[in-house]
This record gives structure tokens, C-alpha cells and sequence, in this order.
């Protein structure tokens, strides 16, 4: 188990993981909470993997809080990068259809794969969903 | 023990109900499902009948998802309540692509459910287990995983993942106090 303290990339080597040491790119400080632990005295953030998921997890007086890390790894020369559009739908089901969709179309028209993260119901009762994509 | 339940309240094929947020002249390609989500101290029962949104609605199919693992909050079981008005058995469309996702519950470590921008429940349907973020303002503290104990049937999720979460502003002075 790696102790943060400021490195950019973890190598996790945690007796929790098992095969090879697997590389994490994701900045800590971009997650609030971890980057208040990194802050303070007394808090340390370690990384683990347990059941093929990455967490960061915060040790603190005593107590533990683990969040997953959305960890990707991205090539040198390519970003990914979240965001957010509507579609009309029914229900879920045509929601994340219709989502796919849009993905489908925003990969052809970028040339790079965009894929749904998530599908969440945006209006509080109507038929405006959100979609969450990732490209 | 308690019991999370998703209340699936299936209206007619075609049928807008009143009320609905949709732009004007939208046509349903299908059945308009309402949501809701709510804990309760014990499981759906099909037969079951209650009102809401100025129907009478009554449970036609139960679907429970059991724990994987325990967590203090005693959580017994996840269920989906797929409710129609006339009784009969809704026909949920299937997933598109043949592959189900997970169905992700928000909720604070103390028990409540948590809200998203709009004041409902905060679920969401995520592709990947690594891709669950926390709610906002929110620190993830554990999953909780359930799954099917009987064959899957359309509209049905690969799992269910309640995220119990702190406040995040809480580890914020727990920090400054142990600086202190």
C-alpha cells in the first residue's frame, strides 16, 4: 500500500491486489475530499484495489473512507473528458438506447470512441434523462 | 430490517400522463414509466395496491435483488415493484444492446436516501462498476451490492449498487481537528 504524499501516478502494491501493479492516473487533488486529506495533518490517503476496483482510501483518527478512483488511462496524446446531454425517452431503458445512440454519433463525427457512463432521469417527472459520456 | 424498494409505475403504451414534463406534441414511442424510490419496513407484495399522481396502482410483478454483502444499516433486500393500472404484468422493453447495467442508489451512511438537483431520490444506471462517483458534496464510505436470485427478465439490472456516502464538508473538520 502506497502512502500519497504529493506523486502524480501511484503504483499500487498492495498485498490486496492481485497480478501485476497496476498504474493509477488520477490527481488526487481533483477529488475534494482527498485533497483536504492531503492537506491535513493526521490524514493519509492510500490506494487499494479491491475486487477489481481502485479506491483512494483516507485514514483519519481512526476512521477509514474509501472513494473510487474514475481512473482511465488515457494514451500521452489523448484526453478523455465528461460531459453531459439530454435526450426524450419513456423510460430508462429507451433512455440509455437513445444515449448510445447519441454516443454512436458523437464517435462517428469525432473519429475517437465515445462511450455512456451514466443515465440519470432529469427532470423530477417527465421524460428529459441525462446522459453522461466519456470520449 | 428494511427494505429498498423502486416503485415501476407503467402507464399504458401511448398514454401521457398529466402533468408529464415533455415537450409539446411529444408522442410516447412506448410505455411512459413514473419512478419512485423509497425504503420501507417490509417487501412489495403483488396484489398490493396504492395511490399516486391521481391513479390507483397495484403491484404486478415483484423483482428482489438480495445483498452480496451485510452493512450495519441492515438493508434486507432491493426490489423492483413494476406496478400497472389495470393489474396486468407490464412488457418492459429489453435493454438494447442485450447487456444490462447496474442499477446505482445514492444514500447517506444515516439511512436517508439522497437527493439529486431536482429533489428525487439520486439513482442512475452506470455501464461500469469503476465509473460509480460519489453524489455531489457526498464521500463514498461503502457499495453495497445486491443481485437477481431468480433468472433475469427485460428491463431487468446486472446488479444493484447502493452507495452509502458521507457529507463531505464532515471529513473536512475532522481533518482540521486533528490538525488542531
Amino acid at each position: 500500500m502506497k502512502h500519497w504524499r504529493g506523486a502524480v501516478a501511484l503504483t499500487i502494491s498492495s498485498a490486496l491486489v492481485t497480478g501485476p501493479a497496476v498504474q493509477v492516473r488520477a490527481n488526487p487533488t481533483a477529488v475534494p475530499a482527498v485533497a483536504v486529506c492531503v492537506a491535513s495533518v493526521g490524514c493519509v490517503v492510500t490506494v487499494v484495489a479491491i475486487a477489481g476496483v481502485t479506491y483512494w482510501v483516507l485514514s483519519n483518527n481512526g476512521q477509514e473512507l474509501r472513494i473510487p478512483v474514475l481512473s482511465y488511462t488515457p494514451t500521452p496524446d489523448q484526453q478523455l473528458e465528461d460531459w453531459e446531454d439530454y435526450v426524450w425517452a419513456d423510460n430508462e431503458q429507451q433512455a440509455r438506447r437513445k444515449c448510445n445512440l447519441l454516443a454512436e454519433q458523437y464517435t462517428n463525427q469525432g473519429g475517437s470512441l465515445v462511450t455512456v457512463v451514466r443515465v440519470r432521469r432529469a427532470s423530477q417527472r417527465g421524460s428529459r434523462w441525462a446522459c453522461t459520456f466519456r470520449g | 430490517m428494511t427494505h429498498l424498494i423502486k416503485t415501476v409505475m407503467s402507464y399504458p403504451p401511448g398514454h401521457v400522463p398529466s402533468g408529464w414534463d415533455a415537450p409539446e406534441g411529444y408522442v410516447p414511442e412506448g410505455s411512459i414509466e413514473d419512478y419512485d424510490l423509497a425504503f420501507a419496513e417490509d417487501a412489495p407484495v403483488v396484489g398490493q395496491q396504492f395511490e399516486a399522481y391521481g391513479q390507483r396502482w397495484a403491484i404486478a410483478r415483484v423483482q428482489t435483488y438480495q445483498p452480496l454483502n451485510q452493512y450495519e444499516t441492515a438493508l434486507e433486500a432491493f426490489h423492483v415493484a413494476l406496478c400497472t393500472l389495470d393489474s396486468s404484468t407490464p412488457a418492459r422493453e429489453p435493454w438494447h444492446d442485450g447487456s444490462a447495467p447496474i442499477m446505482v442508489v445514492h444514500a447517506a451512511s444515516g439511512g436517508e436516501l439522497i437527493a439529486n438537483e431536482v429533489g428525487e431520490p439520486n439513482w442512475e444506471l452506470v455501464e461500469r462498476e469503476e465509473w460509480i462517483s460519489p453524489a455531489e458534496g457526498m464521500v463514498i464510505e461503502r457499495l453495497q451490492h445486491f443481485e437477481l436470485v431468480v433468472e433475469r427478465a427485460s428491463g431487468d439490472y446486472s446488479q444493484v449498487v447502493v452507495v452509502w456516502s458521507v457529507i463531505a464538508v464532515a471529513l473536512d473538520n475532522e481533518a482540521h481537528q486533528t490538525a488542531a
